[in-house]
């Protein structure tokens, strides 16, 4: 890409700012660590902007970037994989106030113990993409993402029973 | 209905605050790509400079042995080839990290993420492949010229005067040099390789 920054590139990236941001989310949880991966995916869509040929729509086309962006970032950055236990680990979680954000934290819980590619799937559900372009983004077949969005919501399920019981046994009768 | 579909349901109303970040202007946002610049440069640069450096070690000290006992022959002939092991393997192994550590940095577009995954995994594997045979010839050869001169210039009667002391000091070192080796691998190489197979087989899972 030339040295000079495209207009257009720049208004399409300040419009779809949110979706570097949703995939921090899902993937990293240090505040440090989210800037620094969005400062890499805005690094990696402006060099990658040359080859967006607008066959497919451009929030598609950032949604793979960023997603690869986090992949390559997570296996680079190893350490947040091996983090020793701070005094924040050892502590035993408060369950949050509402019934509707209770069950908010444990799905978002849930979501963060996913695979990687299963989480991707996720956070494409969630935006609300076809199929079809989840299927794009991911590689898989549009019939493996139904499948899998299946499979995902009964181990969501399954995984936030689990939890909610842990909760009702440490917290106090 | 699940707590995914709850939760879909709500997903974009509770997600404005990422809408306040930003929007960048472009003065702030060509600043942001020149510090990522300078930073992919220098994360680059630092391999190739310790790279590098190792070799020039070796250059140097072969080339003050060559130097001062270039008088016989036999410290000569292995000073050149220790010259001639090492200058190819360096320049082959920096062309191939220049070539793997560029690609990486443009493939991140376009792919899907089981295409992308698989074009990293294969391009670590195969510079992994390349190292690990470099360094099996490598290792070994220096490991040997490196024990013979120290003996054959510091020990009267040289190697065969001194077969088992020489001997133990080699596997000493290539020991030494592997388990190092073997620390970077599991780090830069293994892990990573393991991590970008695992998320290849998700896919093989569902079939």
């Amino acid at each position: 890409m030339s040295a000079a920054l495209d207009e257009t590139f720049l208004q399409q990236i300040n419009q779809h700012l949110g979706i570097a941001h949703k995939v921090c989310g899902l993937y990293f949880t240090n505040a440090e660590e989210k800037q620094d991966v969005v400062q890499e995916m805005l690094y990696q869509l402006w060099r990658s902007y040359p080859g967006f040929d607008g066959r497919s729509k451009f929030s598609t086309w950032m949604y793979s970037v960023c997603l690869n962006t986090t992949l390559t970032y997570l296996r680079k950055n190893i350490k947040h994989k091996s983090q020793s236990l701070s005094q924040r680990h050892q502590q035993i979680p408060d369950k949050p106030a509402g019934d509707q954000e209770a069950q908010t934290q444990l799905l978002f819980e849930a979501i963060a113990a996913l695979s990687q590619l299963n989480k991707a799937i996720v956070l494409l559900y969630l935006e609300d993409l076809s199929y079809a372009e989840i299927a794009q983004i991911t590689g898989l077949s549009r019939s493996n993402v139904s499948v899998r969005l299946v499979r995902i919501k009964k181990e969501l399920e399954a995984i936030m029973k689990k939890q909610s019981k842990l909760y009702s046994d440490v917290s106090p009768r | 209905m699940s707590a995914l579909d709850d939760l879909k349901k709500n997903w974009n109303g509770g997600q404005q605050a990422f809408q306040a970040a930003g929007p960048y202007d472009a003065a702030s946002f060509n600043q942001l790509i020149q510090a990522r610049m300078k930073k992919q440069n220098n994360m680059i640069f630092r391999y190739f400079w310790a790279t590098f450096t190792l070799h020039v070690l070796v250059y140097a000290l072969l080339t003050h042995v060559m130097v001062r006992y270039g008088a016989d022959t036999d410290t000569l002939v292995l000073g050149l080839i220790g010259f001639l092991v090492t200058v190819p393997f360096t320049a082959v192994m920096l062309k191939r990290y220049k070539q793997m550590a560029v690609s990486s940095a443009n493939n991140a577009s376009l792919a899907s993420i089981y295409t992308y995954v698989k074009q990293q995994r294969s391009q670590l594997n195969n510079f992994y492949t390349f190292k690990k045979k470099y360094e099996l010839v490598l290792i070994p050869l220096l490991s040997a010229v490196g024990v013979i001169l120290v003996f054959n210039l510091y020990f009267p009667g040289g190697v065969l005067s001194f077969l088992t002391g020489a001997i133990i000091t080699y596997i000493l070192s290539l020991l030494s040099c592997f388990w190092a080796i073997h620390t970077e691998d599991k780090k830069y190489f293994i892990r990573p390789l393991q991590e970008l197979g695992s998320i290849l087989d998700d896919y093989k899972s569902e079939g």
